[in-house]
């Protein structure tokens, strides 16, 4: 359908059955309603006062009316009526200039937008209006117009969301003089509805005297949020964000270069600006590269952190001691007050310097900050050396040992010996303040500290030229920083001590700002930092206008950065990360502190008209059609009972009517969806956990885990038999697949002849020793040769030894004469299978001491691994009327009952733990209880 | 909207069998029920308040000379030294003829009432056949049952009454004695000058009677509302009325002017006229009739004729 009506039909094919109206209205119009029909019997009597009506009595007008509509409402609802919303214009030729907003607030209202523009063309066409169309975030060189409206509607196509702020005022100053003399002209602004610094000037900058509308398009409100900043604090990174709109609970997520998920916080509501702290360790918050609002496709949602937002690992060294009861002297007091919040601090433990840079490079700092030693030692200075040429940092503070040092290889100049001191009773000069600090070097953006005067500095030979640089000097020309190049690195010398004896430097604000910028400087910086004069980094990944930070538009230019300036994201250096994956720079839209608003429309002296964009989508007005339909039914059944009936029932009819009709909107139905957390496997586990039950390993030799089987049968028949536990029938399970934290014990029956189990399956059962489980290894090989830690081994020995080898295993020793073992059930003195002999070995039970007046060994906790080689199994294994199935030798029946209770008594030590050693208490507690 | 009021047996191919089947049962029902209503009835009317020959003890009176010896009652008379003769209650036996309407339009309930008219015109002739009965009169149904004396005199008519079908005319009542009594229970819902040309026959023979109006509070209140189609369940003619609602003042005062001329009619003859609503208890009708029966004429009249 044109779009000349905003109304069209998916099957306009059904409009023709609007014909059976005319039918219907003919059906109503002869058949008239049925009377109700009531048998009386006096009707004689009846007969005589009523004259019969014999005429029949016709519809009602308006019920006739309201059933045509009914059925027309019906009709037009099957032909699926859409209103497709548009934009009218008020008559006139002038031309429309047509500005689109599409700066980044603009992607979340770019269609409503691009439809509202289109319908505006479309209205354009039809007044024959001459059309510019500009978009406030786009190259300056964009054109313009005027276009004819097919050309029109080509450049809006181009027209898309972009990842920077709007230009309002450039925009509309070009088209200002576009249209400058034309009369009549309107202007549609499609703003994005966040109000920018320049938008009053902006506005002012029309020229209103053509100007015949000014229509501003509003977006409906909304709420979203945008990250002005982040920080990264001693323990976490501190986001800052912006909310537009009614703040809401946001979700913040954040990111590492490979994109994987690192963390993530909540925001609660918090007005216009709020705080979130995302919590992560260290290092993780130093592979943060971006930080994400979730669910929010704008490009200031995320927010991208460089290498200078990492947090540094810095290491303090110090050569002198200091009294604890007075660390304001201490060497190092301010430094660490000074970093903290930046800067992770390593302290090594060693005092000598050596050891302690040692100790400080295995913690892998970017920063190693010496304060007041004389001579870096021998023994360090190869490593130290290796960690500048890598790009490590090396800040040196002097002090009276560094002043009375030998040459120095590690200092940025050559040193004259001794300290110069300002002022003071026996010098004429003055304690120097601070020079502006050099626009070249580091400390450009900082100022310089006006209320801080040095006393007491070291001076550099004036002659040696060493390349270093000066970062920072005193009023009188001397050095107070300096710093060289060393490889990828740098050597940094502050020229006054780092206690507040030689200069109030250390306690004031520029301290920290000057040892921040230095500690940023340390690896990894890809070239932005510690440029001289403008440096260009091409662009690497940014930020689309959908907030997916993805590989840079052909557009984009390659980054100046300006000591001393922030970059400001523009539509040619659009937001993201610059430079390479060595190091890159990161660039934000957003700057901390901004505050999003609403824009407001301009006032200006010309009409300004506020408009909402037309809706986002066409609207069916199918279920509409129908509801109407549906209540002029529920009016028409009332009237035909208001009509037809005694009033008693027709009060009952309405009433329930009136029910049928607001039951449905009284009863709104939320119906939650109840989540199961119900997962596969779930059964098996239960069935698992819901008895306890002794369980082997399988070897994978059938035979082996046959007689294993049957040996667990027997040890559950034995159990059952003679204690209170009953377990279920024993499970064999697969170390590899099979979950083994529900079993207390694992029987694992070394088989050389089987396959050598994986490596997996030994971390898991090495896992679940580690968890508490025990496993108890059966050699069975008693028989051939003893078990032994000495290397004339059975083919299962070294079987097992391969097995341990995978293993953490602890110290292992016989079972001693007191251990728990012996006492856990029965009273037993050996541990016999099938054969006699093996000893059983457990873990070591470490530092307890064999009293004679405790019967038992204490110690804590459950020997993870026991070791026999009596083959356990074989003598277990007992036939359901309880006849041995394995003769054990030598042939004895005694021996069998031991193995039995050796099984029993294991099996208690497991479940027990040590809690039969604890009743060697027993007595004492009756004594106590006066028994 | 359902209709207000219904044929409440339904009518088959073979009415007439079907209304004796249908009659045979509900007749146990109203048989119960006359017999519990009756026992509500104080059975004080039929006493002759005189000596005379009957089963019941009287009075003691002493004994006179002249009269046989084998009137004394020689254990009364033991007791002290005059002689007593017993004396009986004077017991006359009295007919009263019954008949209750059964035809198609006391079918009708509408849905005011408790039960159909012809149930309720049938319960209370089964009443009060079970009170005349226990008091001794003899009860009798014109063409069904000659005048008899039972006990259980109700439950041998509803016996009869249960196996054949019962004419749906006014009966002329030709067995009935001239001192015999009549009691018809009937909607009379035809013009007073058809129902009173039943009637005049019976009033011209002298006989006495109690006509019990039976109606349907719907026939009586006319609650119908709009476009309505009137059938009349006997003829099947039908009446249309666009607002019925508009007619009911005319009717109601129609209806009642019938009722009145009739009752007036009956009075005149000396003959009794109560209403009976099927939405109020039958009782009411019932201790109406009792009342009726035992006023002081209206035996006497006849057993001293």
């Amino acid at each position: 359908m044109s779009s000349l009506l905003p109304l069209s039909f998916a099957s306009p094919m059904l409009l023709g059955s609007l014909l059976l109206l005319a039918l219907i209205w003919w059906l109503l119009r002869v058949t008239p309603p049925r009377p109700e029909i009531e048998v009386f019997p006096p009707l004689k009597i009846l007969a005589k006062v009523l004259e019969s009506e014999v005429t029949p009595r016709k519809t009602p007008w308006w019920v006739l009316l309201m059933r045509l509509a009914m059925a027309a409402m019906v009709i037009l609802a099957l032909a699926d009526p859409v209103l497709n919303y548009v934009v009218r214009l008020a008559n006139g030729s002038g031309p429309l200039v047509i500005v689109v907003d599409n700066g980044w607030p603009s992607a979340r209202i770019f269609e409503s937008q691009m439809r509202t523009a289109n319908s505006l063309i479309d209205e354009a066409e039809k007044g024959g209006r001459i059309l510019y169309i500009a978009a406030t975030a786009a190259q300056p060189s964009a054109e313009a117009g005027p276009f004819d409206p097919t050309t029109a509607r080509k450049v809006l196509a181009t027209v898309e969301p972009r990842p920077v702020a709007s230009e309002r005022g450039r925009v509309l100053g070009k088209i200002a003089g576009l249209v400058k003399g034309k009369a009549g002209t309107t202007v549609a602004f499609l703003s994005d509805g966040v109000s920018l610094s320049g938008d009053e000037a902006a506005f002012k900058s029309i020229d209103t005297s053509d100007l015949d509308n000014f229509i501003w398009f509003m977006p409906k409100p909304s709420s979203f949020a945008a990250i002005t900043s982040v920080a990264n604090t001693a323990d976490a990174l501190d986001i800052e964000v912006a909310n537009y709109g009614p703040a809401a609970m946001v979700t913040i997520a954040a990111f590492d270069g490979k994109g994987r998920r690192i963390g993530e916080t909540q925001l609660v509501p918090s007005g216009q600006t709020g705080h979130a702290i995302l919590s992560a360790p260290f290092e993780l918050r130093n592979d943060v590269q971006a930080v994400v609002i979730e669910g929010q496709k704008l490009s200031a949602a995320t927010y991208v952190l460089d290498e200078t937002l990492r947090r540094k690992r810095v290491a303090l060294i110090s050569g002198s001691e200091y009294d604890e009861g007075q660390p304001l002297l201490a060497p190092l007091y301010y430094i660490r007050k000074a970093i903290e919040p930046f800067a992770d601090i390593v302290d090594p433990k060693s005092a000598e310097i050596a050891a302690g840079l040692k100790e400080a490079f295995e913690s892998r700092p970017s920063v190693i900050i010496i304060a007041d030693v004389g001579t870096i030692p021998e023994a360090a200075a190869a490593a130290l050396q290796q960690f500048i040429e890598n790009g490590g940092i090396l800040i040196r503070f002097a002090g009276p040992r560094l002043a009375a040092a030998d040459e120095d290889l590690f200092l940025p100049v050559t040193l004259r010996k001794g300290e110069r001191m300002l002022g003071g009773s026996m010098s004429w000069t003055e304690p120097q303040h601070v020079a502006e600090f050099p626009k070249d070097g580091p400390f450009a953006g900082l100022t310089a500290p006006d209320n801080v005067t040095v006393s007491r500095q070291v001076l550099a030979e004036p002659n040696a030229d060493t390349g270093a640089q000066t970062w920072a000097s005193l009023a009188d020309g001397t050095q107070l920083v300096t710093a060289v190049s060393r490889g990828k690195g740098r050597i940094v010398l502050f020229h006054v001590a780092p206690q507040a004896t030689w200069s109030n430097l250390p306690i004031s604000g520029s301290f920290v700002d000057m040892l921040r910028q230095t500690i940023r400087l340390s690896s990894g910086t890809g070239g932005a930092e510690g440029l001289n004069g403008t440096a260009f980094l091409k662009p690497w990944r940014t930020i689309g206008a959908g907030g997916a930070l993805g590989p840079a538009p052909s557009d984009a230019k390659p980054l100046p950065i300006i000591a001393g300036k922030t970059p400001v994201a523009s539509i040619e250096n659009p937001p993201g990360l610059y430079g390479s994956d060595e190091g890159a720079a990161a660039l934000n839209l957003l700057q901390s502190g901004t505050v999003l608003q609403a824009a407001l429309p301009p006032t200006m002296a010309a009409k300004v008209e506020s408009r909402d964009y037309v809706s986002d989508e066409n609207r069916s007005l199918k279920g509409i059609l129908l509801a109407i339909a549906a209540i002029i039914l529920i009016l028409d059944g009332l009237a035909m009972i208001l009509m037809n009936r005694r009033p008693m029932f027709a009060r009952a009819a309405i009433t329930a009517a009136l029910a049928i009709v607001l039951l449905p909107i009284l009863l709104t139905s939320n119906g939650m969806a109840q989540d199961s957390d119900a997962r596969p496997g779930d059964a098996e586990a239960i069935a698992a956990i819901s008895v306890t039950r002794l369980a082997f390993i399988k070897t994978g030799s059938a035979e082996t885990d046959k007689v294993t089987m049957e040996g667990l049968q027997g040890l559950t028949y034995y159990l059952t038999d003679k204690t209170t536990l009953e377990p279920a029938d024993p499970v064999g399970v697969d170390a590899e697949t099979d979950e083994l934290a529900f079993y207390p014990l694992l029987y694992w029956p070394v088989d050389p002849d089987a396959p050598m189990p994986s490596d997996k399956a030994l971390a898991r059962v090495d896992a679940y020793m580690q968890a508490g489980g025990s496993v108890l290894f059966d050699t069975r090989d008693q028989g051939g040769s003893s078990f032994s830690l000495i290397d004339d081994a059975s083919p299962a020995n070294t079987r097992l030894r391969a097995m341990l080898g995978a293993m953490n295993v602890p110290p292992l020793e016989p079972v001693p004469d007191d251990h728990v073992l012996t006492k856990s059930f029965y009273l037993l003195k050996e541990f016999p299978g099938r054969y006699s002999g093996s000893p059983l070995w457990v873990e070591q039970v470490l530092d307890t001491v064999s009293r004679a007046d405790r019967p038992v060994r204490t110690g804590d906790g459950v020997s993870p691994i026991l070791i026999t080689g009596n083959d356990f199994a074989s003598a277990w294994a007992l036939d359901e009327n309880g006849e041995p199935l394995y003769p054990t030798e030598p042939d004895d029946a005694e021996q069998r009952i031991m193995a039995l209770r050796a099984g029993v008594n294991i099996v208690m030590y497991m479940l027990t733990g040590n809690y039969k050693s604890d009743q060697v208490h027993i007595p004492s507690l009756l004594e106590r209880l006066g028994q | 909207m359902a209709a207000l009021g219904q044929i409440a047996t339904p009518a088959s191919a073979t009415i007439v069998l079907g209304e004796a089947r249908t009659r045979a049962a509900v007749m146990g029902e109203l048989l119960i029920e006359a017999q519990r209503i009756a026992t509500t009835i104080s059975s004080g009317w039929h006493g002759r308040k005189m000596r005379g020959s009957g089963e019941k003890f009287w009075q003691f009176r002493p004994h006179t000379n002249g009269e046989p010896a084998q009137l004394i009652d020689w254990r009364r008379s033991a007791r002290d030294d005059s002689s007593y003769v017993r004396e009986k209650e004077w017991d006359a036996a009295h007919t009263v003829w019954l008949w209750a309407d059964a035809s198609r339009s006391m079918h009708f309930k509408s849905s005011m009432a408790r039960t159909a008219k012809a149930d309720r015109a049938m319960l209370i002739v089964l009443a009060l056949a079970e009170v005349l009965s226990r008091a001794g009169e003899r009860i009798a149904w014109p063409n069904l049952a000659n005048p008899f004396s039972s006990r259980d005199g109700a439950s041998r008519l509803a016996v009869r009454i249960a196996a054949t079908s019962l004419p749906q005319e006014v009966p002329d009542f030709a067995e009935a004695k001239r001192l015999s009594e009549i009691v018809i229970a009937s909607d009379f819902s035809d013009p007073a000058e058809d129902v009173l040309a039943r009637l005049e026959p019976l009033f011209a023979r002298g006989l006495r009677g109690h006509l019990v109006e039976v109606v349907d509070p719907a026939e009586e209140d006319f609650p119908y509302y709009g476009h309505t189609e009137f059938r009349d369940p006997e003829t099947g003619a039908t009446l249309l009325s666009g607002r019925a609602q508009l007619v009911a003042q005319a009717y109601k005062a129609a209806f009642l002017a019938r009722r009145d001329s009739i009752a007036a009619a009956a009075r005149r003859r000396g003959w009794t006229y109560c209403v009976s609503r099927t939405s109020d208890p039958a009782t009411k009708t019932l201790v109406h009739l009792h009342a009726a029966f035992a006023a002081p004429g209206a035996f006497r009249d006849g057993a001293l004729a």
